[in-house]
This record gives C-alpha cells, sequence and structure tokens, in this order.
C-alpha cells in the first residue's frame, strides 16, 4: 500500500506558524508608524493597540488551521487507501461495537432497553415471559 | 435574516477576497490595501483581518504560503484559489444588488420633506 506523504502540522507548529504571522504583521505596522515619526516604544504600542484581540485572534486561528488540518489529513487518507477502504473501517468498527455489546454484561436488547441476562442453568439464555395484556391492561 | 456577526465576518472575507483578486499579499499589506482603496473609509481591525485570513484558507478558498515582504520580514502571503474566484464573482453580485437596494430605499423622499 502506497504510504501517504501528509503535509500537515503539529497544534504546536501551528501555534507557532500563527505567533510568527502575527509577529510579521506587528513588526510591518511599528516600522510605518516609526517611518512617519513615532518613537519605536510608542509605535509598537500603537501597533498593538491597532491590532485589537492578539490573544483571541490566534486562538481563532488555530482553531481554523487545525480544522482545515484534519480535513486535509482525511482526503489523503482516502486517496492513500481508497474510498473503499472507509467501507471497510465502518464494517470494522460495526463489528467492534458488536463485540463490545455482546461481552458487556449489562445487555441492550433489541428495543434499545438495557438490562442483564437471565440464564438457565445450563447456561442458555433464559427467555423472559411477558405477561401479554389486553390493550385495557387486563391479563389475557 | 443574517446575523450581525455573520454578516460582520461576511463583509471582511469579501473584503478580502477582492483585495487578493488583484495580487497575493500578505495580512498587514491587504490593511494597508483597504484602507488606501477606501480612502481611510474603511478600516479593518488587524484582529478581525486576521481572523478572516485564517478562516477563508480553512474553507480553501485562499491559500497561504510563506515569504518575504518588501521591508524583508518573513509573511505570510495569501493568494486566491479557483474556488475562492469562483466565491468571489458570487458574493460580489449578492453586495451590488443588495447595495443598490439600499440606496433605492435611502432615495425615497420623506413624506413630510
Amino acid at each position: 500500500m502506497r504510504e501517504p506523504i501528509i503535509p500537515t502540522r503539529s497544534h504546536e507548529q501551528i501555534a507557532a506558524d500563527n505567533r510568527t504571522e502575527l509577529d510579521g504583521w506587528i513588526e510591518e505596522r511599528t516600522a510605518d508608524l516609526a517611518a512617519r515619526g513615532m518613537a519605536p516604544e510608542a509605535a509598537r504600542r500603537r501597533a498593538l493597540e491597532e491590532f485589537g484581540d492578539a490573544d483571541g485572534a490566534t486562538r481563532y486561528a488555530a482553531r481554523q488551521d487545525i480544522a482545515a488540518d484534519r480535513r486535509l489529513r482525511f482526503w489523503f487518507w482516502i486517496d492513500a487507501h481508497g474510498l473503499a477502504a472507509v467501507n471497510d473501517e465502518t464494517a470494522a468498527v460495526m463489528r467492534a461495537m458488536e463485540g463490545m455489546r455482546a461481552s458487556a454484561s449489562p445487555t441492550w436488547a433489541s428495543n434499545g432497553r438495557v438490562g442483564s441476562t437471565s440464564t438457565t442453568s445450563s447456561g442458555v439464555p433464559r427467555r423472559r415471559s411477558r405477561r401479554r395484556t389486553r390493550a385495557c391492561g387486563k391479563p389475557v | 435574516m443574517t446575523a450581525p456577526s455573520e454578516r460582520l465576518q461576511g463583509t471582511v472575507d469579501v473584503l478580502i477576497l477582492k483585495t487578493l483578486a488583484w495580487k497575493p499579499m500578505h495580512g498587514y499589506a491587504i490593511a494597508k490595501f483597504l484602507a488606501d482603496t477606501s480612502r481611510g473609509e474603511l478600516t479593518v481591525e488587524g484582529a478581525a483581518l486576521y481572523q478572516g485570513l485564517h478562516r477563508l484558507e480553512r474553507k480553501g478558498l485562499i491559500r497561504s504560503r510563506w515569504g518575504t515582504s518588501d521591508t524583508k520580514r518573513r509573511v505570510r502571503i495569501y493568494g486566491l484559489t479557483p474556488k475562492g474566484r469562483a466565491q468571489l464573482v458570487a458574493e460580489a453580485d449578492g453586495w451590488k444588488r443588495h447595495a443598490a437596494a439600499v440606496a433605492r430605499v435611502l432615495a425615497v423622499r420623506d413624506a413630510h420633506a
């Protein structure tokens, strides 16, 4: 099987890239303001003020980038394994869930209710007898 | 009806797309272009623009690469994708219709005038 080359980034790399981008932005604005005669320190303060909520913006940007990376990873995975693999993976998950369902002590009845399995002395699951009732609630 | 925050995001997004249709640019250059082109009427806060760039990149409407600015600083340069160009055409049409509708309403003479 072809190994996918995934050009995605770690969360740390995304944060570092976004910080570098933000720093570049602030430096550019600071240089512009300084070129107009503002003192370097005052220019940097002003550039940061004008930018607004830098922490909030980098957090938002990181969320967007992580979501974009996740989508990219998905498509690279599809590209490497083929669409048929999605069905295989889904089937494997379904089988695993069935296995978990069968081995768990509380059992899920077909109607979705949770209950414990009652067995006979030979270990065969005991069929629960449910008293049939009339619509009015009286036993048949 | 669109929520005010969504409308604001939509405004920022279409301004970014239109700016990048001209040529690829870094964030601060986009902010400067918008301020200069609108003769100071449109000043988009840096944080809003920065968020907009990352939002549009997630949607696949723009793409970024690292580069160097005119002042030799390391910057992230954004460019329009074909999908972004198509989105800009659709959005620009909507904005022109919206602006024309607002202008028509504002042009109505006051009954008491």
